[in-house]
């Protein structure tokens, strides 16, 4: 049964979700941590059944990470920006591995590059980077100048400027 | 087609490869059908050339350049006692991405279509100093040496940034 | 990970027979870029497999945080080298779509048909690719050759062969030249010609049916499941197309025909591949005809003192192996806040590799890698 993008709002919104319309085919929704399987398996039964990827975002400045769980309708058309917030200082969350496998992956390259932990999750080594021992990369706090002036004796600006 | 009912002339198509141009292109010279000259098109973002007149010195290019290659070289003063600047392209760095060609306010630096460069490195430098033998030989001030073959440029009406 | 070791090494004993373990990586000529698989081998048979992925990592999405909006546009196309042209389009779709602008009509039939010129260029390399894998390197010769007609073309338009650096937020950067749609036409023409030949040599070769009928099968609800796109998807006989589905640039024009089949193994899946192929050249030929005149730009200002507003877009575009999206965050200033970019390839390159390997002989991992159109840049970024 396809949905129209109105309809898939106003049942989200009767789940008691803060729902944004954002364009045409895409809208975002905010979920709570607690909330994040049940609000997924809701979504694949009324069939959300491609999941994307999966991307965090480091808003440092309010404390906190946000993971956003791209999944799309191929029956409704609809893009689903599922965003979930969480404390950056304690960084946890239940993994999706069980409900799409390729999460795996998805789970793991955003442990790697922002060191949040999925609970439940068997596997979260190192997919990409080799004998990294310095704060996870993509966040925000993390300096690339700094980093490569102290690993490898990089001179500011090449050195010859 | 189903295996083994190939054709009696079969054989035949062979001999009349035989008179079919080559596909490979003779490097660099053959004249190309498709560009006339050295297989390059009109529209070529290759070696920078700029008219040292024209330039201010403004340094738009060097602030645009995504790769930082491009660096502004005090040349001289002015009567004022003002440093003129021109830039100079670090070639080991250029991804020829032509935004500094389009954010040019005088339109003097503009990319030719050659890009053939070569240097000879003196072989009795020992390694560390020929890395920096090259990467002096790669920092390039664009002038008109190279202006009889210009490439990609904006005229007014074409400028996308600036 | 622990680095693994670059020589054939025997690590354990099964039944008295040796468990060898092989780097199958950059080293080997089957491989599709610097990417590796560690394969445990019993014999030439696979029992297991470990993916080895970020030996290409180049930090893109770090990289894009710190570069101004438009600077990244030299940027993006390095993310898969084979098929530039969609991480442009996508990048400055999701900027078009968080500053509510529209392009120019023009503008978006130009980006349709460069788009599509460079899904014709990956389809030529993949195909080409396929057949080395199977020891067949005539393809390969014959289609790197009609494939650099079209890179002349991309010369021509943009001014760069491989990284056209063409589209920029507001449209693109300069019309069609005089001259170019002729050529264009027959280009295709001999594209079409060539269709015949390519069929001789790969598609109704022996040996291409021997080796690649059954390997790999993927079934239809797996197919989805695990979130393969693109030729993938739908030689598994799922009929889904972003073109369709969510359509950008001017597909919502055009008439995009949506091909399946049936049969998810590795030879429906070049086939796929083989007959999209055509579909391509038709559907250029589509956007040539209907193709209106006007501007090609929108005017932003200058795109170097850019800012996009605060919010957030997810744009996504059908490139030649499937869905290349890119989700950009804006808080409002010079750069972008976050650039993620989902690559069409992790599911098939990590997942399905741990599926299907095992059991496999080590001769078809090339062959299978080669059909699912597993492009490594994509995977690291």
């Amino acid at each position: 049964m396809k949905l129209s993008k109105e309809e898939i709002i106003d049942l989200l919104k009767q789940r008691g979700l803060e729902v944004n319309d954002l364009y045409p085919t895409q809208i975002s929704v905010i979920v709570n941590k607690e909330n994040l399987i049940n609000h997924l398996v809701y979504l694949k039964s009324i069939g959300f059944d491609h999941l994307s990827f999966i991307n965090a975002v480091d808003f440092i400045d309010e404390g906190e990470f946000e993971l956003v769980y791209h999944v799309w309708s191929y029956t409704n058309k609809v893009h689903v920006l599922n965003k979930v917030r969480i404390d950056r200082n304690d960084p946890k969350i239940p993994t999706i591995v069980d409900l799409w496998e390729q999460a795996q992956f998805y789970e793991q390259e955003v442990h790697e590059f922002f060191g949040i932990v999925f609970e439940g999750n068997k596997d979260l080594s190192p997919l990409f980077l080799e004998n990294w021992l310095d704060i996870p990369p993509l966040r925000k706090d993390f300096d690339t100048r700094e980093f490569s002036i102290r690993l490898f004796d990089a001179k500011p600006n090449g050195g010859d400027r | 087609m189903a295996l083994g009912d190939k054709s009696v002339y079969s054989p035949l198509t062979t001999l009349k490869n035989l008179f079919k141009r080559p596909m490979t292109i003779k490097y660099p010279k053959e004249i190309l059908r498709v560009f006339p000259k050295e297989g390059v098109s009109p529209n070529y973002r290759g070696l920078h050339t700029n008219d040292l007149e024209k330039c201010v010195g403004c340094a738009a290019c060097q602030r645009i350049c995504p790769f930082d290659a491009i660096e502004m070289k005090i040349i001289g003063q002015n009567e004022q006692g003002r440093a003129i600047k021109k830039p100079v392209v670090d070639y080991g760095r250029c991804s020829f991405c032509a935004f500094c060609v389009d954010v040019c306010p005088t339109n003097s630096l503009k990319m030719s279509r050659h890009y053939i460069y070569k240097i000879k490195t003196v072989k009795s430098l020992s390694a560390k100093d020929e890395v920096e033998f090259v990467k002096d030989k790669f920092r390039i001030m664009p002038d008109e040496k190279l202006g009889d073959d210009i490439g990609y440029n904006t005229g007014k009406a074409k400028k996308v940034l600036g | 990970m622990d680095a693994p070791s670059y020589m054939l090494t025997k690590i354990a004993e099964k039944d008295d027979l040796a468990v060898y373990e092989l780097f199958f990586g950059p080293n080997h000529p089957g491989m599709h870029g610097n990417f590796g698989y560690v394969l445990e081998m019993i014999g030439t048979e696979i029992v297991k497999v470990r993916p080895n992925a970020g030996q290409l990592h180049r930090g893109f999405e770090k990289l894009m945080e710190q570069k101004l909006w438009v600077q990244n546009i030299a940027l993006v196309p390095r993310i898969c080298v084979v098929d530039p042209d969609p991480n442009e389009v996508a990048y400055c779709t999701a900027i078009e779509k968080i500053m509510g602008i529209e392009i120019p009509d023009r503008a978006k039939f130009i980006r349709t048909i460069t788009l599509e010129m460079s899904r014709l260029t990956s389809f030529l390399m993949g195909m080409g690719a396929l057949g080395a894998a199977l020891g067949l390197y005539t393809p390969m010769y014959i289609m790197t050759a009609d494939r650099d007609l079209i890179l002349d073309l991309f010369e021509w338009l943009t001014g760069g062969r491989i990284y056209h650096i063409f589209n920029i937020p507001g449209g693109v950067r300069n019309d069609l030249p005089e001259g170019w749609v002729d050529r264009l036409n027959k280009v295709l023409d001999h594209l079409e010609k060539r269709l015949i030949e390519y069929d001789k040599i790969l598609f109704e070769n022996p040996i291409v049916h021997k080796r690649l009928k059954g390997l790999g099968y993927v079934s239809k609800e797996d197919a989805v499941r695990f979130g393969l796109t693109g030729p993938n998807l739908r030689a598994s006989g799922n009929p889904y197309d972003v073109r369709v589905d969510d359509p950008y640039a001017a597909y919502a024009y055009l008439d995009v025909k949506v091909i399946i089949q049936e049969g998810g193994d590795a030879l429906t899946r070049a086939v796929q591949v083989r007959i999209e192929f055509e579909e391509t050249i038709k559907l250029i030929r589509q956007a040539l005809k209907l193709m209106p005149e006007g501007e090609v730009r929108l005017n932003l200002g200058n795109l170097a003192m850019l800012k996009v507003p605060k919010g957030e877009a997810y744009a996504k575009v059908e490139s030649s192996k499937g869905e290349f999206g890119y989700y950009v965050v804006s808080d409002g200033g010079m750069k972008p806040y976050r650039v993620a970019v989902r690559g069409p390839s992790l599911p098939a390159g990590l997942l399905l590799a741990q599926k299907h390997l095992p059991k496999m002989k080590i001769d078809d991992v090339a062959a299978w890698m080669g059909s699912l159109a597993i492009c490594p840049p994509d995977i690291d970024k």
